[in-house]
């Protein structure tokens, strides 16, 4: 390490530098300045070559041209073939222009052509150009058209869509559309049926009356006028009894029965009923003995003429029809009723029915005639009407809770009796000697009123009757000593018409609220009318 | 010390050597006239294919004359081709100044337009030889640190100035370039060196310091690792660094500092002379 000296190896170096790079230095620059000077001298002698070259061509063309003049001179002037030789080569030299012009021209028409050629050319391309644009143009308004085409197509196969649809329901629709007309069908010729039942009824009917007839002509012998008046008394005074149990239950109607009345022989009662139709029913035997069918709606009132041959029933269909009841056959319909008819009643001698309902009016009609005779306007509705034994005045029970007396022939209100009731007036019934109105009301109490003084004489009650129907009937016994009215759960109850006090109450077996009920004129038996359906007969 | 490093550093990248070019013999028997050959005083450091066309321009009427189509030449020293990317100090020493010829300098070269040897490597452009520059320099610094925390160091930009600071020929140009690296020769863990031993090229990494002595190694230890030294004596050879035969106790640090090339690497040259 100590004979490590850095300073040594940096003189070596240095030595070498010297040896390798600066001495040889002036001999790089003197082959710079050789090669420089060997370019130029390549150049200068290229340079002189070419000037040689050109001054022995000059050199070549003087020593020919002299030798010529010295020949020229030698054969004196220049000889006229010399002179057409160069007027020779003259010429030639002008055809040669000559040429050379009409090459310059072909070539500038040539020139001209091109132009041309190439404005056509420009024309062509401008025309192209335009087509182009129109052709893109159309091509657009194609797709536009192709689009509006795609659309309409959907909304057909949307339209067609529903136009199955709507087929579909149609055919369902038929479908339904046959079975009513089939049930339609099928109810005309129920009724169709009826009908030729009743024809077949009248036609049977119609024989035995004129069998009848002859036989009554050849046997009867006439009598004077019957004093009806007299005979109904007599009737009346049969003796009633007070019934003790149900003799018959039978299902009468399709429907709730609503009202019932003996004809004044006793042998036969109607019923009328919500099913439209009424009821002819024997007493006795207790069969029903016809029907009479017509009404539109149900029944609400019925009432037979005293010599048994009409029937009227008025109710919901604002008319009342009048059958008779030989034939079966409606003879009068009455549709001046606005509203619904509430009760109807015939005049003694049959000449007249007087009815009144819901419209607030009373209504006198007039058979002989056919039509609508007068009426007299109330200011409530009438429920119940009864006749005065001189059939002058009629007495009305009305929904005020008022009783009414009007004159017949002028149709005015005569006496008004108010404040004796506590609800509406449900019926009046008139008492044999005309002296006595017995009236039935929806506060559950019957009273007999008397005509002379306007005073209520009596009032039967009972704890468990109530009346809650608008057209329940309390109704004399034939002999004036009972009082009987139905109530609901089934509960007949009969008072004792002198005392006031109750004598039995009768309970049905079908527990139905009695609608209406009526007692026979031979005082026996007692009918009475139900919701169920149904017609009790007590005895 | 240090300062003679410097010194030592620059006066080698200064150095240059001088090379005449001629055609050869193949082609002067053809020619009309004799052509004129080509002087060129070459950097030490540098490469030669940065003269490739000059040198392919100086020589291109011969072409047109001879009627040769290829454009590709290598040059030759004798039967010796000239590698592009060794140092062209590095082949001067070891073909020329190494030998006991008469005429060393300058050494003449003759260009030849055959197909190279087949051992030859052909650059198509520069960037191929500064890919191949780049890759041995990174080698160098992996050896010197015998792990990457050099060339990790090394990042593109470092890399395009130290190549131009290598074509530009200023050492400056290149001392900065390399300062990020922070390479210290006495530190390093070890040292990259290229042994050309009779024209056979032997990669050596050595320690710097002896570790048992703590002393730094010197010339005289990598004689005995190739076995030049017998009897104490060393065998009669010649050998180089840089074109100078320092003493063999110079140690390896300092020559590494001041005598390693751009590519990093000490390149020794030694020819025994039996």
């Amino acid at each position: 390490m100590t004979d490590f000296d850095p300073n040594t190896i940096l003189s070596l170096v240095k030595e070498r530098n010297l040896i390798e790079t600066q001495s040889f230095i002036p001999f790089f620059n003197e082959i710079k300045e050789l090669t420089e000077l060997d370019v130029v001298l390549t150049k200068n002698s290229k340079s002189t070559h070419e000037k040689t070259r050109v001054l022995t061509q000059d050199v070549e063309q003087l020593t020919s041209s002299l030798k010529k003049l010295r020949e020229n001179i030698s054969n004196g002037n220049v000889s006229s073939e010399e002179i057409r030789k160069l007027e020779d080569e003259k010429t030639q030299e002008q055809k040669k222009l000559v040429s050379l012009l009409e090459k310059k021209t072909q070539s500038l028409e040539m020139k001209q052509q091109m132009k041309t050629l190439k404005e056509k050319y420009q024309k062509k391309k401008k025309i192209s150009k335009h087509l182009t644009q129109q052709n893109d143009s159309l091509k657009d308004v194609l797709k536009d058209k192709q689009e509006s085409l795609r659309t309409y197509r959907s909304e057909m196969m949307n339209l067609q869509l529903k136009l199955q649809e709507k087929t579909d329901i149609l055919q369902i629709e038929n479908e339904a559309n046959t079975q009513l007309q089939n049930r339609m069908l099928k109810r005309s010729q129920k009724i169709a049926k009826q009908l030729n039942e009743q024809n077949e009824q009248y036609e049977m009917k119609m024989k035995e009356k004129r069998r009848k007839n002859i036989i009554d002509f050849a046997v009867k012998d006439i009598n004077g006028k019957i004093d009806r008046r007299s005979s109904e008394r007599e009737l009346r005074m049969a003796v009633s009894t007070v019934p003790k149990k149900a003799l018959r239950t039978f299902e009468a109607h399709e429907g709730e029965v609503t009202c019932v009345k003996y004809h004044e022989s006793g042998g036969f009662f109607i019923t009328g009923s919500v099913d439209s139709t009424v009821k002819v029913w024997d007493s006795r035997v207790g069969t029903q003995k016809n029907v009479l069918r017509g009404a539109t709606s149900g029944i609400n009132t019925v009432d037979v003429s005293s010599n048994g041959t009409f029937v009227l029933g008025g109710g919901n269909d604002n008319s009342i029809r009048i059958w008779n009841l030989e034939t079966s056959r409606v003879r009068h319909t009455f549709t001046n009723h606005t509203n619904k008819v509430f009760c109807a009643i015939f005049s003694a001698d049959s000449s007249k029915v007087i009815s009144a309902g819901q419209d607030r009016t009373i209504r006198i009609f007039d058979l002989n005639r056919g039509y609508c005779e007068k009426t007299i306007m109330c200011p409530s509705t009438c429920f119940s009407l009864a006749l005065s034994l001189e059939n002058t005045e009629i007495y009305s029970g009305h929904f005020n809770k008022t009783v009414k007396i009007f004159d017949l022939r002028t149709g005015q209100e005569t006496v008004e009796i108010d404040g004796k009731h506590g609800a509406h007036v449900t019926s009046v019934e008139l008492s044999n000697d005309g002296t006595k109105l017995l009236t039935n009301c929806r506060d559950s109490i019957v009273r007999i009123l008397d005509l002379k003084r306007y005073k209520v004489l009596k009032e039967f009650k009972h704890p468990k009757y109530k009346n809650k129907n608008n057209l329940t009937r309390a109704v004399f016994s034939p002999d004036m000593n009972y009082v009987a009215a139905g109530g609901v759960q089934g509960m007949l109850f009969i008072w004792n018409a002198l005392t006031g006090k109750i004598e039995t109450s009768l309970t049905s077996r079908n527990k139905a609220a009695i609608n209406s009920l009526d007692w026979s004129p031979t005082g026996d038996y007692l009918a009475t009318v139900d919701r169920k359906k149904k017609v009790t007969v007590w005895y | 010390m240090e300062r003679t490093i410097v010194q030592i550093n620059t006066e080698n990248w200064n150095c240059k050597i001088p090379i005449i070019i001629n055609l050869s013999s193949k082609y002067t028997t053809q020619l009309q006239k004799p052509f004129r050959p080509l002087f060129m005083s070459v950097p030490r450091s540098s490469y030669l294919y940065f003269d490739k066309e000059k040198i392919f321009t100086h020589f291109e009427p011969v072409l047109k004359e001879l009627e040769i189509n290829n454009k590709n030449f290598y040059l030759q020293f004798n039967s010796e081709p000239v590698k592009w990317n060794t140092p062209i100090g590095v082949f001067f020493d070891m073909v020329c100044k190494s030998t006991n010829l008469p005429e060393k300098m300058p050494m003449s070269l003759q260009i030849n337009f055959e197909k190279p040897p087949k051992k030859f490597i052909e650059f198509e452009n520069e960037t191929e030889l500064y890919n191949y520059f780049a890759s041995t320099f990174k080698e160098s610094c992996f050896l010197l640190a015998k792990s990457a925390t050099i060339t990790q160091k090394i990042t593109e930009n470092i890399m395009a100035n130290i190549w131009n600071g290598l074509k530009n020929l200023s050492f400056d140009e290149y001392k900065r370039s390399i300062q990020p690296l922070e390479i210290n020769y006495k530190e390093q863990s070890s040292l990259a060196i290229r042994i050309l031993l009779n024209k056979k090229c032997i990669q050596k990494t050595t320690k710097p310091v002896n570790q048992e002595t703590e002393e730094l190694l010197t010339l005289l230890d990598i004689f005995k690792d190739l076995d030049l030294i017998k009897e104490e004596k060393l065998v009669p050879m010649t050998y180089l660094i840089q074109g100078i035969t320092p003493d063999p106790n110079t140690p390896l640090a300092f020559l590494s500092a001041s005598f390693s090339h751009p590519d990093g690497f000490l390149y020794l040259i030694i020819t025994t002379l039996n």
